[in-house]
């Protein structure tokens, strides 16, 4: 202790210096690691580096590909097309999260749109999301000139060209085209891997949903490097992916036919389908009432859609693809099948009818309830004698016959055609019956199944395929409305649907040839006498029902024409569906016959009504 | 000693001054390189201020140099109130700037006076030492020493800048500790302030680092655990105490020792959760794992780790750093400036910084082994621990291996006080070896 005493006076050299260096040794050691540290970063790990950093400033941004045409058959109509647009978008991931609520509320006075709605396109989310979230479509060159003047004021927001859908005048084809929308959550989970990503566009029915893939095209991309505000500093090196032009389309829709069936139904509710039997093409589909896809498709805004959406009439149903009616008395084309077809009565055998028939203690009445006396099949199929075929159901063909022979006409299934939607109807048997309702069949639903009422649905698309079968004498060819896919630059024809055969009766075929007699004998003696047209020679049927226990009816006519063409090939068949409500004014046969008259004396729907001249004609209201 | 007046008329020591110099021309140049925009070409004004500051430490290096360190003996009491005095005046009036309320305006300049405390603190403990030397070994002037340290660290956090106040614990450590301060208190001290810390983090780390559960958390979170733990430990410390007094074996000295020591830490740990926020937390420990927020805290490190990984041996050039140039790295003229230092000369010049600071680093050093006296040496320790640390703690932040605190690169991150401070101690330290010819 002496020592150090000594020592401690002035200070403790020894322990003061032995102290020091492990201070100093302390750094060193920190020093010597920093350096390996820095030497692995840098030099061990640096190809790692390098990527990760090429990767956060550099921003794949991508060029919306220009979606494709669609023409009508002619390919003189263009019925949809593409006008440009500018659309902004906003980058949440490129902007501190803190100001991000700031930057929305800016945009939502500069876009003169609500703030809500920006919210829920950028939900908070949606912050850590380096992705380009569409906020405004169909944005004005004047506002982007006004963003762009202060661009520092909005990081993250950027905007493109972007075009946008105009549908053409043709309203009545809506439900055929679709429309296209903002690709939702849902679909995005679906479709991730076939080349969607947030704020896609695609197609959300009919047409354009059906074919999205091939009228998308291929959205390029441009690599940038960005810095951290998402601003472009230059184009890279990388090679950027041009955009790749969607393909055009070409309908089976002839847009003459097209407007003739809507105008047709002068404003009634109801559906036409025109169809050409010999390839299953679908010449002309309306549905009443319709919507409008660019009230929706341009501005961006909802509440249009949601205003079409709600309504009670429902436009946004495709009633010749998606409603099912009872075919009511075009039904009897069925049991007329299956009396030629099976000879379980002959088909010039008399039926009396007294207006009404009695099955166990109930009365079925005929439409004529003073009765049409004696009637044969040609007969009763003329004046549609509900009585001949009560008879002839219930006692010669029976339920399970009438079912088979429904069923050899195509009714009953899906026919696949090319939109998305279709529904498949009904076509009950005794077997049906029992599983479903858990009631067996009784003689009454014998009855009301001989006249197409009852359990049995079809839908306007189906009759036509029936009509379709009758003509072609068994065969069914898939219906379409794609004709071809073109190319958008040389308008080469790069794809083309062939006529698809998809069912063959086994019904025979000499059959089909008298059930066409019939017809026609039915479209000439019917009464009353309304398919006037002396353009061509129509054959076919009407029906009537009224459904459910509301007033509401609902009207058939289910027909083809020429029935004297030289070449089956030529012929077409038009069905028409009228729904009405209160007073019924069997409009579908007469539809039918303007729509014969201008196809076949090349008219317009105003000349057809004018040269037809009858009496139900000269109350229709002409533009000029 | 008294030879060798002709060597110099200034006696200064050109290696120290050389380096500083050098240090301070990079942060010049690396100022420029952060305030230059490539899209625009536009310049910020950031690099004209800081030739000016630079210039002016030169001038305050000089000046400094040649007062006698000695004055600074009799001043302590002065400067040490003076600078708390300023402190408080800064929590009352001061200018808040990223969160925190450290400056202070004074004639239209603002400064930091915590950047100058750092050096009234490292003179007035190193004149509490010297002037105590005899005492060295005594509790008391142990925890008068305590004393000292508290109130610059306590008004520092009020701002609140967790940084700077850290910076005074390792200074206050080495001076202690070279002066001669018994290891055994020291030690005691150390480990109560990293088992603090340490619990104080582990909840956060397990939750939201490691993402898993461990049995630590409820142990620390709950409030009924925490009591059941402080009365056992309590317990123990009775039982050891009774075991000094009556049994008198040397074993329950150092059981009361270390019993203390996790009671303490215990208690800590808990103080430290109850005055940090979570998110400031976060901040302190994200670097183990800067992916579970890379949007937010776990930005500046990904984005460091980026510049300076791709950097490569001799860097991208200058001004030609991506991730600097495209402001991908906030903050890079102050905290961050050694990324973009690594991005754009690369290893070797990160090299070159660690070198130079390595030289001050030396240099102070051998201020110390010059100096004459006791006080002298403490300033030293003092002043090579301000530097060290601050290059530790800042290098070590930039390449991902130290927690993020916000402290400059001193010399060369932009900023006045900061320049300003560093150079006062540089003065300081260039005194002390001019004075050893003046005996």
């Amino acid at each position: 202790m002496g020592v150090s005493q000594v020592v401690n006076t002035n200070f403790e050299q020894t322990l003061t210096k032995r102290r020091i260096v492990l201070v100093l040794l302390v750094f060193g050691f920190v020093f010597a690691f920093f350096v390996i540290r820095l030497f692995s970063l840098q030099i061990l790990e640096r190809s790692v580096y390098e990527s990760l950093a090429a990767k956060t400033s550099q921003r794949a941004q991508i060029i919306p590909a220009r979606r494709g045409d669609i023409y009508d058959r002619n390919v003189t109509y263009p019925l949809v097309y593409d006008v440009d647009s500018f659309s902004v978008f906003f980058n949440p991931a490129d902007v501190p999260k803190d100001i991000i609520p700031k930057i929305l509320s800016d945009l939502s006075y500069f876009l003169e749109m609500p703030l809500t709605r920006i919210e829920t396109l950028v939900p908070p989310s949606s912050y850590n999301k380096f992705q380009n979230i569409e906020i405004k479509m169909n944005v004005s060159l004047q506002t982007i000139n006004k963003l762009a003047e202060q661009i520092e004021l909005f990081p993250g927001v950027t905007w493109s060209n972007k075009p946008v859908r105009n549908y053409s005048d043709l309203r009545s084809l809506s439900h055929v085209i679709g429309y296209v929308g903002r690709i939702t959550q849902e679909e995005l989970q679906v479709l991730y891997n076939a080349g969607y990503g947030f704020g896609s566009i695609l197609g959300k029915s009919g047409i354009e949903r059906q074919y999205d893939q091939i009228l998308r095209g291929t959205d390029g991309v441009i690599h940038q490097i960005v810095d951290v505000f998402g601003r472009r500093i230059e184009a890279s090196g990388t090679p950027e992916t041009p955009p790749l032009l969607g393909k055009d389309l070409v309908l089976t829709i002839d847009a003459r036919y097209q407007v003739l069936a809507e105008k047709s139904l002068v404003g009634r509710k109801g559906s036409v389908v025109i169809m050409k039997p010999a390839t299953g093409e679908i010449l002309a589909m309306v549905s009443v009432p319709y919507y409008d896809p660019n009230s929706f498709s341009i501005s961006g805004e909802s509440s249009s859609f949601i205003e079409q959406k709600t309504n009670r009439d429902s436009p946004f149903l495709n009633r010749a693809i998606q409603s099912v009616y009872p075919p009511a008395s075009t039904f009897k084309i069925i049991s007329a099948a299956a009396i030629l077809d099976t000879n379980a009565i002959d088909p010039r055998r008399k039926i009396v009818c007294n207006g009404r028939l009695r099955v166990g203690d109930r009365f079925f009445n005929c439409w004529k309830l003073s009765g049409h006396g004696p009637q044969d099949l040609s007969d009763a199929l003329a004046n549609s004698c509900n009585v001949y075929f009560y008879t002839v159901g219930q006692s010669y063909l029976g339920p399970d016959r009438i079912y088979e022979y429904a069923r050899e006409l195509s009714y009953g299934e899906f026919l696949g055609i090319d939109i998305p939607g279709e529904v498949a109807g009904n076509i009950p048997n005794p077997r049906w019956k029992l599983r479903t309702l858990g009631s067996p069949w009784v003689g009454g639903d014998t009855v009301n199944y001989s006249i197409g009422q009852g359990f049995t649905l079809v839908s306007p698309l189906q009759m036509a395929a029936m009509m379709s079968v009758i003509v072609n004498e068994g065969k069914l060819y898939r219906p379409h409305l794609l004709k071809e896919v073109r190319d958008p630059v040389t308008g080469n024809i790069v794809q083309k649907t062939e006529p698809e055969l998809i069912f063959e009766s086994k019904i025979k075929p000499q059959v089909f040839r008298d059930l066409q007699g019939y017809l026609r004998n039915t479209a000439v003696r019917g009464n009353p006498h309304l398919i006037t047209t002396k353009a061509v020679q129509v054959a076919g049927k009407t029906g009537s029902a009224e459904i459910g226990i509301e007033s509401a009816y609902h009207n058939w006519y289910a027909s083809f024409g020429p029935y004297d063409a030289n070449d089956p090939k030529d012929r077409i068949v038009v069905v028409v569906n009228v729904e009405a409500q209160e007073n019924i004014d069997y409009w579908a046969p007469k539809a039918a016959n303007i729509i014969y008259q201008g196809i076949f004396a090349n008219q317009s729907f105003e000349e057809a009504v004018r040269t037809l001249n009858t009496y139900y004609t000269r109350n229709i209201p002409l533009g000029n | 000693m008294e030879i060798n007046r002709s060597r110099s008329f200034f006696n200064l020591d050109f290696t120290l001054l050389i380096a500083v110099m050098m240090l301070m021309v990079i942060g010049v140049l690396f100022v420029f390189s952060s305030s230059y925009n490539p899209v625009t070409n536009a310049i910020g004004d950031e690099y004209i201020k800081q030739i000016y500051w630079a210039l002016m430490g030169l001038v305050i290096i000089i000046s400094i140099g040649f007062i006698n360190y000695n004055l600074y003996y009799d001043l302590a009491y002065i400067l040490y109130l003076g600078s708390l005095f300023l402190l408080v005046i800064t929590l009352l009036f001061g200018r808040v700037v990223n969160n925190s309320k450290s400056w202070l305006g004074i004639f239209g300049l603002g400064i930091q006076p915590s950047e100058f405390a750092k050096i009234t603190f490292v003179i007035f403990l190193s004149f509490f030492y010297s002037s105590r030397i005899s005492d060295i070994k005594k509790l008391t002037t142990f925890l008068v020493s305590l004393v000292i340290l508290a109130p610059p660290v306590f008004l520092i956090l009020r701002q609140p800048d967790f940084g700077t106040a850290l910076v005074f614990i390792p200074i206050y450590f080495a001076i202690s500790f070279v002066s001669g301060v018994p290891a055994r208190y020291l030690i005691f001290l150390g480990s109560v302030s990293l088992l603090s810390i340490l619990l104080g983090v582990i909840p956060l780390y397990f939750n939201r680092i490691v993402g898993e559960v461990s049995f630590l958390v409820p142990l620390l979170t709950d409030p009924s655990n925490q009591l059941i733990v402080i009365g056992f430990l309590s317990f123990f410390i009775v039982l050891e105490i009774f075991g000094i007094v009556f049994l008198k074996h040397p074993l329950y000295k150092k059981a009361l020792y270390v019993t203390s020591i996790i009671l303490l830490g215990f208690v800590g740990g808990i103080e430290f959760r109850a005055f940090l926020k979570e998110y400031q937390i976060m901040r302190f420990i994200t670097f183990l794992n800067p992916q579970v927020d890379p949007q937010g805290a776990g930005w500046n490190i990904i984005q460091s780790l980026n510049a300076i990984g791709s950097g490569g041996i001799t860097g991208k050039g200058y001004l030609q750093g991506q991730q600097s140039q495209l402001r991908y790295i906030p903050m890079q003229n102050t905290d961050f400036i050694f990324s973009i230092i690594a991005e754009e000369w690369g290893f070797l010049g990160g090299m070159l910084v660690l070198i130079l600071y390595a030289v001050v680093i030396f240099r102070s050093y051998v201020t110390f082994l010059r100096s004459n006296d006791l006080f002298g040496c403490l300033i030293s320790v003092g002043i090579m621990t301000y530097f060290g640390f601050h290059f530790v703690l800042n290098v070590g932040m930039n390449i991902g291996i130290m927690p993020i605190t916000g402290i400059p690169l001193l010399f060369i991150s932009y900023g006045g006080s900061s320049i300003l401070a560093a150079s006062v101690a540089s003065g300081i330290l260039v005194n002390i070896q001019r004075k050893r010819f003046m005996f």
